[in-house]
């Protein structure tokens, strides 16, 4: 809401002032970067601020009107129920299950469909990419009752590779696309010149081409980290003994619990977001750099 | 021969996995939409033909269900679009400290749904959350205001938390495309002394039309079928002012058990989305000319 409120006000905001001769803050400058800029930051911190402040308070304090924009003292008590009384570590090692699994398959799949896809021009490449093409338009909650039916069948349902799976082949498409603009990025010779020194097509791909995508590689496979990370659709559907739930679907449930658990519910959630947000942190840079805009997804 | 064997076997995993994974699902659903399927209950499959599709032609809550979804995606992609514009052409000044604000800015992107959904949820406490807080002391109100209870104040509630973390998906697309706008052409505005605003609508707009049709496109899709935040926030609540259709389907699979018609409902679905895709294009097409 504010940051729109920003922008209008920085339309109507007044007469602008008259051009002055270089000077270290002009007037302008502040209103039309870093007014906004405060804006969004507020707007984009805030929300998080409150989490993590509201999960250091006491049950006491929590609950306490008016409330306190600082926790008066601060107590790690949440964190420390949250690990003893809930099936937290349980939660957690499973979503670290999922992802790492689906991470794993996902890197040995991009880095040979990937590059099957940037260097050849095989009989059915059309036909590939209008599969990915269309296997990323495809909604998830179709595909639910299907998918439900054919892991019914193959004895996959409420089993750790269910998750593993269907993350692949959601994450599939893009992974391997993205992997593909990445190899085509870096020049043929490079590969050519590995083959005239008596490497095979395979060993230079491995020796050659694969260390210099590796950046590229890493944040791929991050980003397939955070989406099956996050995902909440297919894990409520697929997996429902709670010894082998996600952390998305324990976090939910805890929102119908009582209120005196809240406390334990934000310290959860601020556990939840952690990995995602640092693991954001390091690919930033590439998703603003180079992905385009049919790649990225919510 | 050779030369092609070895792609096709370096692909073949992946377009297999795919295949198996993603396409048939299609298949299966299209059939399975003639079938009366409830495998908790009974577990028999009837063949009932389009009795399923008549159904949902004449079921209200499929049709309020896409009313609500309107709702959703309009008022989900507009203010991320404006949002995610402002953000993206304020990074695309430079200042100092830019990288590290561009990386606190987009950060929301990472955030689960559910993870967003309990922040905001706590944020609009109706008792002791920090927005009653706040207008209390600033007395814009004079009793905590119930956010989940009434309609109109919980669509406020859920789509303020979806902006905020959809706004970031806009300025990470938007953001990319102004960068790849050549310098040059704003030094020649300004020389022939355009305004902000008019190089804004003459240079900019028009080089950076087609990320926004199509990061538009994308995002009302991908926010049509995103129902993480909802189910977290109200569960389609209160009396399914926010039930869209992908959170009917679901109540229908996972909590009915209903696999026919929701296999009938996914169809109308699919037919819902391949329209408005196609209307969206039609008038990317028009307004191009």
């Amino acid at each position: 809401m504010t940051p729109t409120s920003a922008l209008a006000g920085r339309r109507s905001g007044g007469v602008p002032p008259r051009r002055r001769p270089a000077g270290r803050l002009r007037p302008g400058r502040v209103l039309a970067i870093w007014l906004p800029v405060g804006l969004f930051l507020a707007f984009t911190l805030l929300p998080i601020y409150w989490l993590v402040v509201s999960s250091l308070k006491g049950p006491v304090e929590l609950f306490a009107f008016p409330i306190s924009y600082w926790p008066e003292r601060p107590t790690l008590a949440n964190y420390v129920r949250a690990l003893t009384e809930t099936r937290l570590v349980q939660l957690y090692l499973n979503s670290l299950i999922a992802a790492g699994g689906t991470c794993l398959a996902l890197v040995a799949l991009m880095i040979i469909g990937g590059y099957a896809m940037a260097r050849f021009d095989f009989p059915g490449r059309s036909l590939v990419l209008a599969l990915f093409l269309a296997a990323q338009l495809l909604p998830p909650v179709v595909m639910l009752v299907p998918v439900f039916s054919m892991f019914a069948a193959l004895g996959l349902l409420n089993t750790r590779g269910a998750l593993v799976v269907i993350y692949v082949v959601t994450l599939l498409p893009f992974s391997v696309m993205t992997m593909r603009s990445f190899y085509a990025a870096i020049p043929v010779e490079l590969e050519e010149a590995a083959m005239i020194d008596g490497c095979t097509r395979l060993g230079a791909l491995f020796r050659v081409l694969l260390p210099v995508a590796l950046p590229g590689l890493v944040a791929t496979t991050i980003y397939g980290f955070i989406n099956s990370w996050n995902e909440l659709l297919f894990a409520v559907m697929l997996v429902q003994s709670p010894r082998l739930q996600t952390i998305p679907v324990g976090l939910m449930s805890m929102t119908d619990e009582a209120r005196t658990e809240y406390g334990m519910m934000l310290a959860i959630a601020v556990l939840a977001l952690a990995p995602s947000l640092l693991l954001f942190g390091v690919i930033q840079r590439w998703l603003t750099a180079g992905l385009s805009a049919g790649a990225v997804k919510g | 021969m050779r030369r092609h064997a070895l792609p096709l076997v370096l692909i073949a995993p992946a377009a297999l996995l795919v295949g198996a994974g993603a396409i048939y699902p299609i298949a299966f659903v299209v059939w399975l939409s003639g079938y009366d399927y409830q495998p908790y209950r009974a577990g028999m499959m009837v063949r009932v033909g389009a009795e399923n599709l008549l159904r949902v032609v004449d079921d209200g809550t499929f049709w309020h269900a896409l009313q609500v979804s309107a709702i959703w995606v309009a008022g989900s992609v507009i203010p991320q679009f404006l949002l995610g514009l402002g953000m993206a052409l304020v990074l695309n000044e430079s200042f100092r400290g830019r990288g590290l604000v561009r990386t606190v800015i987009l950060a929301p992107w990472a955030v689960s749904g559910v993870v967003t959904g309990i922040i905001w949820l706590w944020i609009f406490d109706g008792t002791i959350g920090v927005l009653n807080d706040l207008l209390l002391r600033a007395g814009a109100i004079e009793f905590p205001v119930p956010w989940g209870i009434h309609e109109e104040t919980t669509w406020l509630m859920v789509l303020l938390a979806n902006a905020w973390r959809g706004a970031p998906f806009f300025a990470i697309v938007l953001l990319a495309a102004l960068q790849s706008i050549e310098p040059e052409l704003y030094e020649a505005a300004q020389l022939d002394g355009a305004s902000a605003l008019r190089r804004f609508r003459h240079v900019t707009l028009p080089l950076i039309l087609d990320a926004v049709v199509v990061s538009t496109l994308l995002r009302a899709l991908w926010t049509f079928n995103f129902i993480d935040l909802i189910l977290t926030m109200t569960r389609g609540g209160p009396v399914d002012a926010t039930k869209t259709l992908p959170i009917y389907i679901f109540d229908v699979a996972y909590q009915r058990g209903e696999f026919g018609y929701a296999a009938a409902l996914s169809v109308a679905l699919c037919l819902v989305l391949a329209a408005f895709s196609l209307v969206w294009w039609q008038i990317r097409r028009l307004g191009g000319r």
